[in-house]
C-alpha cells in the first residue's frame, strides 16, 4: 500500500508511484520517478503550493501535482 | 573550421549570460516560423572568423510537449546544423542537467558540455573532476566556467580548437518502442551511476537559502515583506528621482530661453524652443524614474526572490483565473505591458496565459508615471499623513493599487466569459538566493532605459512637431499672416486646429471634467500616453508668454473661466488619472498583444473593454469628487 506524499510531514520518503497524467513525463525530467527519496521541505498556506527537495534540489509543486506522487509505506 | 554554434541549456542556468557574453550587444531577436518562440541570435570574432551563436530556449528536455522544446529540438535535428552545440549545465544541478546533455549527445551532434556556476559548485564541497567526466562521456570537452565573473576566454578557446570525434557511441541505447518514461528513467540511473565516479566530496545543503526562505515566504511574514518591498519602492522612485529631475527640467527650460534670445525671430526659432526643445525635455525628464524602477525589478529578479513570489502568489491568483507566474508578467506590467506581455510565454496554460495578456495593460506603466507624477504634483497637496507618509507618494501608490485591483477583477470576468479549457499546472524549479551582479543590472536598467527613450522618444518627439504645427496655425493664421507673433495667444489657441478639434470633443469629456486643451491631449495619448505630457508642454509654452516658467508652473495657474477655480483642482487631477489609468492608449501594446495571440480579435476586446473602463470609472470619480 502506499500514501500520498502531500499527506505526511516533512521526513525524507521513498517514491513509489506516479501517476498517469499529462505532468508525468515533465516529473520525470526533474527527476521525480520511482525509488527516489523525496521531502517535503515547505508548503504554503493551506498547503498549496508545496516545495520539495529531490535529488538535491528545490521544486515547487502544486497540491494537485504533488498528489499525482505516493510514496512507499515503512 | 566553426562558423556557427548554439547554446542549449535548462532554464535558469546563466545561458543568456554567456550569451550576453559572447555577442555583447551584437544580438538581434527574430522569430521562428510558425511559433510565438523568439530566436535569439548574434555573432562573435574568434581569431579571424565570426562565429554565428544562436541562443534556443531554455528547455528540460527534447522531447516535444511545449514549443521551446519543440523549437530546439527541429533546431537539432534540421537542416541546418549548427557546428557545435554548446549544452550549458549548471554544475550545482549536475544531475538534472545531465538529461538533457544526455538527449542532446545522442542526436549525435558536435557537443561541447560547459559546466556553469562552478564556484558554488566547489562551495557546496562538490569537487567534480571535469577530465574525469570528459573521459566517462567518451571525451566530449567539458568546460568548467563561473559566466557571472564575465570571464568566458575557456569557452571561446575550446570552440576554436574544437575537434569532432569519431569514436561516437550512444549514451543511451534506445531500442524501437521503449516509451520515453522507462527511457527517461534508464537515462537517469545512468547518470547517477555516472556521478558516483565524478569523485564527490560530501555535498552540503545550501543552509543560507533554507533560512532565508523560512522568513521570505513565511505563511505571514512572506507576504508582509513583499508588499513591504513594494511599497518601498515606490516611496523610494518618488523621493530620490526628484533630484535628477529638477536638474533635467531646469536643463530644458535654460537651454529653451538661451536658444530663444539667440535664434532670430520667426517659425523657425519658435519651432525649436516651444517644439522641439520641450518635447525632448518631456521624455528625457522620466528617465531617472524608469531607471530606478527597472533597477529594483532586475535586482528582484537577479536575487531568485522574482520564484518566491509566484510561491506566495500562486494559490492568490488561481481563484481570479491567473497562475502564479502571471505575477511575474503583471510586475513586469508596472514597467512596460510590451516586455511584460511577451514574458506571459513562461505560462504553459493557454486560457491562463490569455487572460494574463488581456490585463496586464491595466497595470500601471512607466509611461503612466510621467502623466500621474505631473498631476498629483499639480493636484495633491505635498503634506505628510500620519506624520511620515507623504502624500503624493500615497496617491501614486494608490494608482497603483487601482491598476492591480482592476486588473484581478477583470481577470476574473475573463475567467468567466472565455470557454476555452486548459489543465493548469505548476511545476518549478526553485533557484538559490544569490547577490545580483552589478554589470548584469546595469547593462539591463541601460537597455530598458534607452529602449524607452528612443522607443517612445521618436513618437514623443514627432507628435510634438505636428502638435507645434496643429496648435501654431489654424485656418485664420492663413488670412491674417501679416500679423506679429502677438496672435499666438489664448484665443488664438483656441482658433488653431488643434483647438478646434479639442473644441469638438469637449461636450464628451465635460462630465468628465476635461476642458479642450485636456481633450486635444487625450487625442494625441492614443499613440502613447506619455505624449500626455509632451502635449502639455507644446499646448502651455504655446500659449504663455513667460517661456521661464515650467510646464507645472503654468498648470498650476490655469483658471477656469467659468467657476474661477483652478483648471487641475483635486476632482479633475483623480479623475484623469483613473483615465489614463484605465484606457488603452498604446498602439505598440496592442501591436503586441496581436503579435502574441495571432488574432486581431483579442486587441480589439482590449482596446474596447478598457475604453469603457476608462471613461465610466473617470465619470464616477469626478461626479462624486466635484
Amino acid at each position: 500500500m502506499s500514501k500520498l506524499l502531500s499527506s505526511l510531514s516533512s521526513t525524507p520518503q521513498i517514491i513509489a508511484h506516479i501517476e498517469e497524467s499529462d505532468l508525468k513525463d515533465r516529473l520525470y525530467e526533474m527527476g521525480v520517478y520511482p525509488n527516489q527519496t523525496i521531502e517535503i521541505v515547505r508548503k504554503a498556506p493551506f498547503g498549496d503550493p508545496l516545495v520539495v527537495k529531490v535529488g538535491g534540489q528545490l521544486i515547487m509543486l502544486r497540491k494537485n501535482e504533488a498528489d499525482l506522487i505516493t510514496i512507499k509505506e515503512n | 573550421m566553426i562558423r556557427k554554434i548554439a547554446l542549449v541549456g535548462n532554464p535558469n542556468v546563466g545561458k543568456s549570460t554567456i550569451f550576453n557574453l559572447l555577442t555583447g550587444l551584437n544580438q538581434k531577436v527574430g522569430n521562428y516560423p510558425g511559433v510565438t518562440v523568439d530566436k535569439k541570435y548574434g555573432s562573435f570574432k574568434l581569431g579571424q572568423e565570426t562565429v554565428e551563436v544562436v541562443d534556443l530556449p531554455g528547455t528540460y528536455s527534447l522531447h516535444p510537449k511545449t514549443e521551446d522544446e519543440q523549437v530546439v529540438r527541429n533546431y537539432l535535428t534540421g537542416d541546418t546544423t549548427p557546428d557545435v552545440v554548446v549544452v550549458i549545465a549548471d554544475a550545482i544541478n549536475l544531475h538534472r542537467n545531465l538529461l538533457l546533455f544526455s538527449q542532446v549527445y545522442d542526436l549525435k551532434v558536435p557537443v561541447i558540455l560547459v559546466l556553469n556556476r562552478i564556484d558554488l559548485s566547489q562551495k557546496d564541497n562538490e569537487n567534480i573532476s571535469t577530465e574525469k567526466l570528459s573521459s566517462l562521456l567518451g571525451g566530449v570537452p567539458v568546460i568548467p566556467l563561473n559566466a557571472r565573473n564575465g570571464n568566458i576566454d575557456a569557452l571561446k578557446s575550446a570552440i576554436e580548437s574544437f575537434k569532432s570525434n569519431d569514436t561516437w557511441q550512444p549514451f543511451y541505447q534506445s531500442s524501437n518502442g521503449v516509451d520515453y518514461l522507462k527511457e527517461t528513467e534508464a537515462r537517469h540511473q545512468k547518470i547517477n551511476k555516472l556521478m558516483k565516479f565524478l569523485n564527490k566530496g560530501d555535498k552540503k545543503s545550501d543552509s543560507f537559502s533554507n533560512k532565508l526562505d523560512k522568513l521570505l515566504i513565511h505563511k505571514v511574514w512572506g507576504y508582509a515583506i513583499f508588499l513591504m518591498i513594494l511599497f518601498v519602492i515606490f516611496q523610494f522612485i518618488y523621493v530620490f528621482a526628484n533630484v535628477p529631475m529638477d536638474l533635467i527640467d531646469n536643463f530644458f527650460v535654460g537651454s529653451g530661453s538661451f536658444l530663444s534670445e539667440r535664434l532670430p525671430d520667426g517659425p523657425l526659432s519658435s519651432l525649436v524652443t516651444e517644439g522641439i526643445v520641450p518635447g525632448i525635455g518631456g521624455v528625457v525628464i522620466f528617465v531617472p524614474q524608469i531607471a530606478f524602477l527597472f533597477l529594483f525589478l532586475t535586482v528582484l529578479e537577479e536575487t531568485g526572490y522574482m520564484t518566491r513570489v509566484v510561491f506566495l502568489m500562486d494559490k492568490i491568483m488561481r481563484p481570479f483565473g491567473l497562475h502564479g507566474k502571471s505575477v511575474v508578467p503583471l510586475i513586469s506590467g508596472v514597467a512596460c505591458a510590451i516586455p511584460a506581455i511577451m514574458s506571459s510565454r513562461s505560462i504553459d496554460q493557454p486560457k491562463e496565459r490569455l487572460i494574463t495578456i488581456l490585463v496586464t495593460p491595466l497595470m500601471s506603466c512607466s509611461a503612466r508615471l510621467p502623466v500621474y507624477i505631473l498631476l498629483i504634483a499639480l493636484t495633491v497637496p505635498d503634506k505628510l499623513v500620519a506624520g511620515f507618509i507623504n502624500m503624493q507618494g500615497l496617491v501614486l501608490f494608490g494608482m497603483y493599487m487601482l491598476g492591480i485591483i482592476a486588473a484581478l477583477v477583470f481577470a476574473m470576468i475573463f475567467k468567466a466569459i472565455l470557454l476555452t479549457q486548459s489543465k493548469s499546472f505548476l511545476i518549478m524549479e526553485m533557484p538559490r538566493y544569490q547577490l545580483p551582479k552589478f554589470r548584469n543590472v546595469v547593462f539591463n536598467v541601460y537597455e530598458k532605459s534607452k529602449a524607452f527613450v528612443w522607443g517612445a522618444g521618436r513618437i514623443i518627439l514627432a507628435i510634438s512637431i505636428i502638435l507645434w504645427v496643429l496648435g501654431s496655425y489654424g485656418p485664420d493664421s492663413f488670412r491674417s499672416s501679416d500679423e506679429s507673433e502677438e496672435i499666438l495667444t489664448q484665443t488664438s489657441l483656441e482658433t488653431s486646429f488643434i483647438g478646434i478639434l479639442g473644441k469638438q470633443i469637449e461636450p464628451a469629456i465635460e462630465p468628465l471634467g476635461y476642458d479642450w486643451k485636456i481633450g486635444i491631449s487625450l487625442i494625441t495619448s492614443f499613440a502613447a500616453r506619455e505624449v500626455f505630457v509632451g502635449t502639455m508642454a507644446t499646448i502651455y509654452s504655446i500659449d504663455e508668454s513667460d517661456s521661464e516658467a515650467s510646464l507645472l508652473e503654468r498648470m498650476n495657474q490655469e483658471i477656469n473661466p467659468e467657476t474661477g477655480e483652478k483648471t487641475y483642482g483635486l476632482a479633475t487631477g483623480i479623475s484623469l488619472m483613473i483615465f489614463y489609468a484605465f484606457a488603452m492608449q498604446c498602439m505598440s501594446t496592442l501591436a503586441v498583444t496581436k503579435r502574441e495571440t495571432k488574432s486581431w480579435k483579442w486587441p480589439l476586446i482590449q482596446l474596447g473593454y478598457m475604453t469603457v473602463l476608462a471613461y465610466v470609472s473617470s465619470l464616477i470619480a469626478y461626479q462624486i469628487l466635484a
